[in-house]
Order: structure tokens, then sequence, then C-alpha cells
């Protein structure tokens, strides 16, 4: 291969990679709703958990949550008519979610039936969690956004190891507020003006 | 755009990411060595800590190894840039590292770390990186890898004692020396290949 060849090939291996890099964001902004739905969820179950000390409350927020998530995915999925391949960006940010889902299925059961489980640990480590596959989905899309709200997440790792209750749950709520529901939001407002701009220029 | 035009640019695209599966695969058997030091260091933890009751073992082995393992990859980084998947496969294991640090430094030094939650949290982390890296490039030995690694993270929350470091060591054994060591081979066997070729 000539060097001439070599060097139009890495440029259109870059171009590639920013065009797949504009719509893996695109795809996670359409998922914006997402964010919102689970930092709902969360602040469902610190409320019930507030409001009655119910030691399952989490368990039955998550668990429906679960179950309304994908039945919402399920039904969109089934209207749209066309399904285009998805590019490797998308399937590595799936593949992230999806992994991060199996082992908070499995981890924090775990933890709770067999008596290991406190309100510190377990912000700590869905905090930490949501700060691994958010950093990893930022650095991928390179998204600064993004990385910001995992910065938020390993702050609260660290505050909610070091601080009191009080503390503990104050750290978490704000955490949940800036990077589920400001960033849900963010991603869907973005994602309805591309469509607007979309319909425009068609 | 017409139908014909439309299929062709999706077989392309498909024919791209088969293309960028086989090389992150190359490329996660060139970080073959990366899995047998961190095998190696969990070992060293483990032994200083059993050995020596030093709370100072894991901190200091695991700096240790970020550090010898950040040199290294300085040193070995190529020039050409990387695929996509390749791009994908190491910001999972940069975050997970990030988090996974961060997380056990914090409880370890607040003084909310057992050996119950470090091993389920360690497992729970590495089946994380494993997994979703395994999904991405297709590659059933390292989703294997996953799958062992979730069963310690259940097992050692209700399990404990001297039961639950053998199934710690074991893990360890078979996900980062073996998985590891078995990459290194087959990078090794490729080079091979690849200079009889030449």
């Amino acid at each position: 291969m000539t060097a001439s060849n070599e060097a139009q090939e890495l440029k259109d291996r870059l171009s590639l990679i920013e065009t797949m890099i504009a719509e893996g964001r695109r795809t996670t902004e359409s998922w914006g709703w997402t964010f919102v739905f689970w930092g709902v969820a969360y602040y469902v179950a610190i409320g019930w958990t507030a409001y009655n000390q119910w030691p399952f409350a989490w368990l039955v927020t998550m668990m429906g949550a679960w179950l309304l998530c994908g039945a919402i995915i399920w039904s969109k999925q089934k209207k749209r008519a066309e399904r285009r391949p998805g590019t490797t960006i998308g399937r590595a940010i799936s593949s992230i979610w999806f992994a991060l889902g199996v082992s908070m299925v499995l981890i924090f059961p775990a933890l709770g039936f067999s008596g290991h489980f406190n309100f510190h640990i377990f912000v700590a480590i869905v905090a930490a969690m949501l700060g691994l596959v958010n950093g990893a989905s930022g650095m991928l899309l390179r998204w600064k956004a993004q990385i910001a709200t995992a910065f938020v997440w390993w702050a609260a790792t660290v505050a909610a190891c070091f601080g009191s209750d009080n503390q503990c749950n104050f750290v978490f709520v704000v955490a949940i507020f800036f990077c589920q529901i400001v960033f849900g939001v963010y991603g869907m407002i973005a994602e309805a003006r591309e469509r607007r701009k979309e319909a425009t220029n068609a | 755009m017409t139908a014909n035009t439309e299929a062709q640019e999706l077989k392309d695209r498909l024919s791209l990411i088969e293309t960028m599966i086989a090389e992150g695969r190359r490329s996660t058997e060139r970080f073959g060595w990366t899995f047998v030091l961190w095998g190696v260091a969990y070992y060293v933890a483990i032994l200083w800590a059993g050995l020596g009751h030093d709370y100072k073992a894991w901190p200091i082995t695991m700096t240790a190894a970020s550090v010898l393992t950040g040199f290294i990859i300085a040193q070995k980084r190529s020039k050409r840039p990387a695929t996509t998947t390749v791009r994908a496969i190491g910001t999972i294991w940069t975050a997970m590292g990030i988090s996974l640090f961060i997380l056990l430094m914090s409880m370890g030094f607040s003084g909310r770390a057992d050996q119950h939650t470090a091993i389920a949290l360690s497992a729970a982390m590495l089946a994380f990186a494993n997994a979703a890296s395994g999904i991405i490039l297709k590659w059933k030995l390292q989703i294997a890898c996953a799958l062992v690694w979730w069963a310690l993270t259940v097992y050692a929350c209700f399990g404990g004692g001297t039961p639950l470091t053998i199934a710690f060591l074991m893990a360890i054994f078979f996900c980062q020396i073996v998985f590891g060591a078995y990459g290194m081979i087959a990078e090794a066997r490729q080079r091979r290949k690849d200079a009889a070729h030449a």
C-alpha cells in the first residue's frame, strides 16, 4: 500500500469514527427519557423508605421500574417500522448498560438478603457504577456533559463513604437530580430540537 | 437514495463492523499481559494482607499495579489511530479502573469495607467489564469469564472465610491468569503468522 493510499484510508477511518460518534450521541439523547425515568424511580424509592421505613421499598420500586422500563422500550421498538443496523458505538453503549444492569440486579439483592446491606454502601455502589457507565459512554462519545455526570457520581461515591446519614442522603438526592433528571431532560430537548431540524430540512 | 445503494451501504457497514470486531479481539489479546499482571497483583495483595495483617497491603499493591500498567501502556502505544471497537474497550476498562479504585479506597479508609462487600464489589465490576467487552467482541470466552465473576459476586455475599478466599483465588486464576496467558499465546501465534506472510 502506498503512503498516499494509507493516508486516505486513515482519513476515511477517522471520518467514519466521527460520524459514528455523532450518531451514538444522538442515540443516547433519544434514550434521555430513561435517565429521567430512573431518576424519578430513585426519588420514589427514597420517599417511600423515608415515609414508612418499609425494608422492601427499594426492591419493589426497582423491580417495578425495570418492568415498566422494559415494557416502554418493547412498545417503542414494536412501533418502529424501519430497523437500521446499529453502529459499533451504539452496540458498545448498549452492551455497557446491559452489563451494568446485570451486575446491579445480582449484587443488590445478594447484599440485601445476606444482611451485608446498609444505606452508605448502597449509595456508594450505585454512584460508583453509574460513574462507571457514564464515564465509559462519555469518553466513547467524547461528550463533556456525560463525563461531568460521571465526576459527580464519583464524588458522591466518596461522600457516601465518609459522610453522616443525612449528608449521604442529601448527596444522593442532589446527584440524582443533576445526573439523571437534568442530564435526561437535556438529552430529550436536544433530540426534539434535532427532530424539528430534520422535519424542516425534509 | 435508491434501495440498491442503501443495501450496499448496509453491507459495507456490517463488513466494517466485522473487521473492527476482529481487530478489537486482537487488540484485547495484545493486552493479555494486563490480565496476568493484575492477577499477580491481586495474589500479592492477598498474600501480603493475609500474612502481614497490614491494612496498607491493598492500597499500595493496587496503586503500584496501576502505575506500572500505565507506564507499560504508554511505552507500547501504537501510532495508528485506534478503531472504534478498540476505543470502546479502552474506555470500559479505564472507567472501571477509576470507579473500582475510588470505591474500594473510600470504603477501605472509611472503615465500611469487609471481606464480603470488597470481594462482591470487585467481582461485580470485573464481571461488568468482561461482559461488556465480550459482547462487543462477540467473544464467548470473555463472556464466560464474566459469568464466573458474577457467580462470585453472589457467592461472596452468602459464603465466607476460607471457602470464599479459595473461590476468589480460583476466579483470579481462571479469569485473569489463564485468560491473559491465552491472549498472550494467541497474539504471539498471530505475530509469527504475520511474519511468515511478510
